[in-house]
């Protein structure tokens, strides 16, 4: 029957055991996961929001104090216990089991009740996933919070994955209204078809970082795209799959060594290397990867072709030693149409009549989070991935990573094509920082047909304070360095609680472009 | 340095961050590979860090950074909290 489902179906549906057994959910993030997923399908938070905060609290700070109180309590009492003042809330919650969903945000008690545990629940798990340092006495809850993450990728102790995720937070979003405005700490990832990981990685931290971006390949050419003729003959007239591949791939190694030679020369540090994606080989990755030194992290588009009718691949690797390298295949493929053929002049080999699907394998998705340090977490998209809201945009938006780094193969990185829009999304919601980077060869094969040719404008970076900044390659030059510093902000969620100055933005600092080494052979 | 599989990479990182606990025995004897296990002990003080090679000591010397840096970090939080609070 339509609009008959209660509150208590819901939270079985979340949480099978509360059919049999109610007591308190005393680990933190299930509590938080399942109020917030009240909320958040009744939509009861805008309306109680209206009215705040609750009567007895008075004032937003009156609030904000005795909720982190509580929340401190809470981390104190773990595993097993929960303070006794909660008690009275969940009772409220579970006395609402046979209230049909619809009528949830008419409840003004059992809305105030939900949000406090929510609060409470989100207070107590501050700095849950991040680095420590062992100062801290016995801390049950940052310590298997931390297990939880790396093994299962969720925070929760009692609810499956397969029915809701609860991760670490970067970012709370400063505009707009949704459940995502509600918490500092944790984030309510939906069950997705894409599972998160997350690595704690022993990065060492500065107070500045400094990057080396290599555009990487200098030259593309129109005969590396090829229709792929077995599976093109699957699809519908007007449809064709292409793959892209390099016949010769070079040894980047004695370039990239002698970039970042370079590159550390004049910076002092280099901390991590990127290179576009479909940059490079599995096998030149392999190489690169032993010539770097351990210390400098190395994230790049790594491609293989199609062959003999099975899908090529396109991910990006991250390797940060001395973890193992981490692959996550892209997950949406590249569709050419006529613009983009007569753009990138590939007519001669990919009719524009027609649209071209890049043939690349899409499975086992995945999104993985680089936690550097507890004001730094990374992730890494290919191309598509930062345009497409689904299915990792939520994951990407719930989470707010400090950094986004976005391999692209497109044309020039201006503000006015679309990698600059959706950077820009980010940014304002949750408040992720961007960069975005493709290949010299790619922005020299973009000519597009309304626009000035600025074909080499490589990178793009954009943040929560500044407008975009377009990075360009000077001529001669084969790679840029940026340097990214750390600003500080509060950030403060819908119902009136703020973290205290702690959210932190990378901010670009510094672009120095870096010289040809002498004997490297342009290509 | 060495390159840990992922589940010792994550039992090293639970090692160095938290104090010693009853599951620092069962962490220990979980890791899968024997330079993660030496890491794992010079880590947690029942290993002498000038018994094992320069790979393994370059490990712990990069994980004991990262708790130094972490405290860094953290003391800078604390701080940065403080001052906004008492606002």
């Amino acid at each position: 029957m339509p609009d008959k489902a209660t509150i208590g179906e819901f939270l079985v549906g979340i949480l099978p055991r509360l059919q049999n057994d109610t007591t308190f959910p005393s680990w933190p993030p299930d509590c938080f996961a399942l109020c917030l997923a009240l909320l958040k399908r009744s939509g009861a938070y805008a309306q109680l929001l209206r009215d705040w905060p609750p009567s007895k609290d008075r004032t937003l700070s009156i609030w904000a104090a005795r909720v982190r109180k509580l929340g401190e309590k809470w981390q104190r009492s773990q595993p097993k216990d929960y303070p006794d003042d909660l008690e009275g809330e969940w009772q409220v919650v579970c006395q609402s089991f046979a209230i049909p969903l619809k009528e949830l945000r008419e409840q003004r008690a059992l809305c105030e009740a939900l949000m406090k545990l929510v609060a409470v629940a989100d207070e107590a798990c501050e700095g849950v996933g991040a680095p420590k340092d062992q100062a801290r006495e016995d801390d049950p809850l940052q310590d298997l919070g931390a297990d939880l993450l790396a093994e299962y990728g969720t925070l929760c102790l009692e609810i499956d994955p397969s029915r809701l995720r609860v991760l670490s937070r970067m970012h709370t979003p400063q505009n707009g209204l949704t459940e995502r405005s509600l918490s500092l700490y944790l984030s309510l990832c939906e069950a997705s078809e894409v599972t998160p990981q997350w690595q704690a990685s022993p990065f060492i931290q500065n107070d500045s970082m400094n990057l080396l971006l290599i555009p990487w390949p200098f030259e593309v050419l129109v005969n590396q795209f090829r229709k792929t003729a077995g599976a093109t003959a699957r699809l519908p007239k007007g449809f064709g799959f292409f793959t892209f591949t390099d016949d010769s791939p070079e040894d980047l190694t004695e370039r990239v060594q002698a970039l970042h030679t370079e590159a550390k020369r004049r910076l002092g540090r280099i901390e991590g290397v990127v290179l576009p994606e479909l940059s490079i080989t599995d096998e030149q990755f392999r190489a690169l990867r032993e010539s770097l030194p351990q210390d400098c992290f190395l994230v790049a588009g790594v491609g293989d072709r199609e062959t003999a009718g099975h899908p090529g691949t396109n991910e990006v690797r991250l390797s940060f030693p001395p973890l193992p390298d981490v692959v996550q295949r892209k997950h949406h493929p590249w569709k050419l149409n006529e613009s983009q053929v007569i753009q990138y002049g590939l007519g001669g080999v990919l009719s524009p009549y027609r649209e071209w699907w890049e043939y690349i394998d899409c499975t086992d998705r995945c999104l993985n989070f680089i936690s550097m340090s507890e004001d730094l977490v990374m992730c890494a998209l290919v191309c598509e991935d930062l345009a497409r809201p689904d299915p990792v945009a939520n994951i990407v938006r719930a989470v707010g990573p400090n950094l986004v780094i976005a391999l692209l193969m497109d044309g020039p990185q201006t503000k006015e094509r679309w990698a600059a829009r959706y950077a820009t999304v980010l940014a304002d919601d949750p408040g992720c920082s961007v960069l975005s980077l493709t290949s010299l060869g790619m922005a020299q094969l973009s000519r597009p047909r309304a626009e000035t040719r600025r074909s080499r404008v490589v990178a793009l970076w954009k943040d929560r304070f500044n407008g975009a900044t377009e990075i360009e390659l000077p001529p001669g030059d084969e790679a840029i360095a940026i340097s990214l510093s750390t600003r500080y902000d509060e950030e403060f969620t819908a119902d009136g609680r703020g973290d205290g100055g702690n959210a932190a933005f990378p901010i670009l600092s510094g672009v120095h472009p870096i010289g040809a080494p002498p004997r490297s052979k342009q290509r | 340095m060495l390159r840990l599989t992922h589940h010792d990479a994550n039992v090293i990182a639970a090692l160095v961050q938290f104090p010693v606990s009853e599951r620092t025995k069962e962490r220990l004897a979980s890791l899968e590979e024997e330079d993660a296990r030496l890491v794992g002990e010079i880590l947690v003080g029942i290993r002498d860090y000038s018994s094992v090679s320069p790979e393994v000591q370059a490990t712990v010397d990069r994980y004991r950074d990262w708790v130094k840096n972490n405290r860094r970090l953290r003391l800078n939080r604390e701080a940065r909290q403080r001052s906004s609070r008492s606002r």
